[in-house]
């Protein structure tokens, strides 16, 4: 009975002893962290777009946003050629264009590639209050016309805001009217091209005829032979 | 008139607003003073029905939603996800992106870990040490974002790789991060993992035995905490595990009896050091070449279904997949370590106190997300 007694009072000062030395020496890391530099930026203040901007407020380890950082998306609708991918890649369906015919010009792409435009975009919204940022439409588009920008701060009063267009109203008129223009331009060859058509298969026709009565006694005499 | 007086169970909502259940999950207690008689875990209240957004997007759309289930750790769940679609399609990925994957994703396993240590230690009242892991999480948040532009839901591998390639002084700035984390490891350690007032409130408390483990299909780290070995980077090797040199920490109860929260809690610890090794391994070895397999922009799998899993943080996560030949999953079912998480607590929490339950739950690592899916 005694030992046990002696045992449990040893454990118990060890115990004791063990916990006040730990203690100190995680008092000494809490002390040791006040002598090195703090992490934390202080964000408005300090401008945390880049490696370079971020250097001018904090000394911090951390670095500045990375040139690829996946912020608010852009559109450049110059290099654009409304091929659509972006909108059907889009797993959430933010991105809505609609496209006209336009005439035909060769973009120069962001990698150096050309690519041929033969539409363009009389609608092209992406609405940024959905957007969940995942740059599953970049992936897709060959120009490289739909990118992520660094830009992430995006606070309005109403969801209408969040809704950016990338054709204004009065190129919207303009680029209609001209794919009207277009649209009307390629049905009137359309139809000329049909008449054509039509007239060529009749005049085949009719020599198609012709040739079906030459022909007519010549198979049934094979077919006297077998 | 002693005959009338009766005592009973009072019951009591814990969450689902509630600090320690990290997220937004309800336990109801019935107590018996400052015992637990019952506890009954009341999950979905994060539910986001995930699952049946898969049958109305594309394979590659999905991928993003992946993300979503674990926020702490997504870049395993989009790599458990890809994993099943590659398998069911038969698609080889490149040698590089197997590497790329195991950076990304240990280095993910770290943070994930961190999130679990500090937070188990902020459940316990020590606010410090969940300062000190976040802090050294920043860094490897931002190692990702310089990897693939988001720091939480990185969307980063694809059907048949990676989205894109690691950045210039990605190999540099990596290899200095692990040099200045080893050391600040060690720090968070001796702050806190070798504390005997931490150590005393951990040991001998919620003991899940090995055959209760088993039987309630814990997984990964709370399953290796109760003594049992097994790992399936080991067990069953998927991606560039099987060349990879690295031991699985099983717990040993050296502090109190095997399977207690303690357990748990080093076994998490000591598995951040494994990582540490596997990520300077990859880095060394780390071959040139392609990045992506030829997957074509509409993809198909081949009628069938598949089941892959993968050790995630949390434990293995599992991905069924049903696929009838069309755009987009027929079923798609996930399969997580929290929810067979929460499944134990009834048991376990019989008979512990209030206080000791925030314990339990915070070495068991829950997610709420990934509870409910």
């Amino acid at each position: 009975m005694s030992e046990i007694t002696t045992q449990s009072k040893d454990r118990y000062f060890n115990n004791l002893v063990n916990g006040v030395k730990t203690v100190f020496e995680g008092m000494s890391i809490t002390l040791a962290s006040f002598f090195t530099r703090p992490v934390t930026v202080q964000y408005p203040e300090a401008d945390i777009s880049t490696d370079q901007t971020i250097q001018d407020n904090y000394k911090g380890p951390l670095s500045g946003m990375p040139p690829n950082y996946r912020g608010i998306l852009n559109v450049d609708m110059s290099i654009c050629t409304a091929c659509t991918l972006c909108m059907k890649a889009c797993p959430i369906d933010c991105i809505y264009l609609e496209t006209v015919k336009c005439e035909k010009v060769t973009v120069i792409g962001k990698d150096g590639n050309e690519e041929n435009k033969v539409r363009t975009c009389s609608i092209f919204k992406i609405d940024i209050g959905k957007c969940m940022f995942c740059g599953l439409c970049t992936i897709p588009c060959k120009p490289g016309s739909i990118y992520h920008t660094n830009r992430f701060e995006m606070n309005t009063q109403s969801l209408d805001k969040l809704v950016l267009s990338f054709v204004d109203d009065d190129s919207r008129q303009q680029i209609l009217l001209k794919g009207m223009e277009l649209d009307a331009i390629a049905e009137a060859k359309k139809k000329e091209k049909q008449a054509l058509a039509d007239k060529k298969a009749a005049e085949e026709q009719a020599v198609s005829k012709k040739t079906d009565k030459e022909k007519e006694p010549s198979t049934t005499d094979d077919k006297d032979n077998q | 008139m002693t005959a009338d007086l009766k005592t009973s169970y009072m019951t009591i909502n814990m969450g689902p607003q509630h600090p320690s259940t990290h997220g937004v999950i309800r336990f109801i207690l019935k107590t018996n003073g400052e015992i637990i008689y019952h506890c009954e875990p009341d999950i979905g209240y994060l539910h986001r029905s995930i699952e049946k957004i898969a049958e109305s997007v594309t394979w590659q759309g999905f991928v993003p939603y992946t993300d979503r289930v674990d926020y702490v750790c997504s870049m395993n769940a989009n790599w458990a996800y890809c994993l099943a679609v590659e398998k069911m399609m038969g698609i080889e990925i490149p040698e590089r992106a197997e590497y790329i994957r195991v950076i990304v994703g240990e280095l993910n396993r770290i943070s994930s870990h961190l999130i679990a240590i500090g937070t188990a230690d902020m459940d316990m009242g020590a606010v410090t040490p969940f300062v000190h892991c976040l802090r050294e999480r920043e860094y490897i948040n931002d190692l990702l974002e310089r990897v693939c532009g988001a720091r939480l839901t990185y969307n980063y591998m694809t059907i048949g790789g990676v989205a894109n390639d690691l950045p210039a002084d990605f190999i540099q700035k990596t290899v200095e991060f692990l040099n200045h984390f080893e050391f600040a490891m060690e720090q968070i350690n001796r702050l806190v993992t070798y504390n005997r007032i931490f150590i005393n409130r951990f040991a001998s408390l919620g003991v899940i035995t090995p055959e209760q483990a088993i039987n309630y299909n814990l997984v990964g780290p709370n399953l290796r905490g109760s003594g049992v070995n097994y790992d399936l980077r080991k067990d069953e090797p998927y991606s560039i595990y099987s060349k990879l040199d690295f031991d699985i920490p099983v717990g040993t109860g050296s502090e109190g009896i095997l399977g207690d929260c303690y357990d748990r809690y080093i076994v998490r610890a000591k598995e951040i050091k494994e990582s540490v090794k596997l990520i300077r391994q990859c880095l060394n070895q780390l071959p040139s070449g392609e990045i992506q397999a030829k997957v074509k922009n509409v993809i198909k799998p081949p009628q069938g279904h598949i089941y892959v899993r993968t050790e995630t943080p949390r434990g293995d996560t599992g991905y069924f997949l049903y696929s009838n030949n069309k755009t987009s999953p027929y079923r798609l079912k996930i399969r997580t370590g929290s929810f067979t998480a929460m499944s134990i607590i009834p048991e376990i929490s019989q008979g512990l106190f209030i206080a000791d339950l925030v314990a339990l739950i915070g070495s068991l690592d829950v997610v709420a997300p990934e509870v409910d899916r």
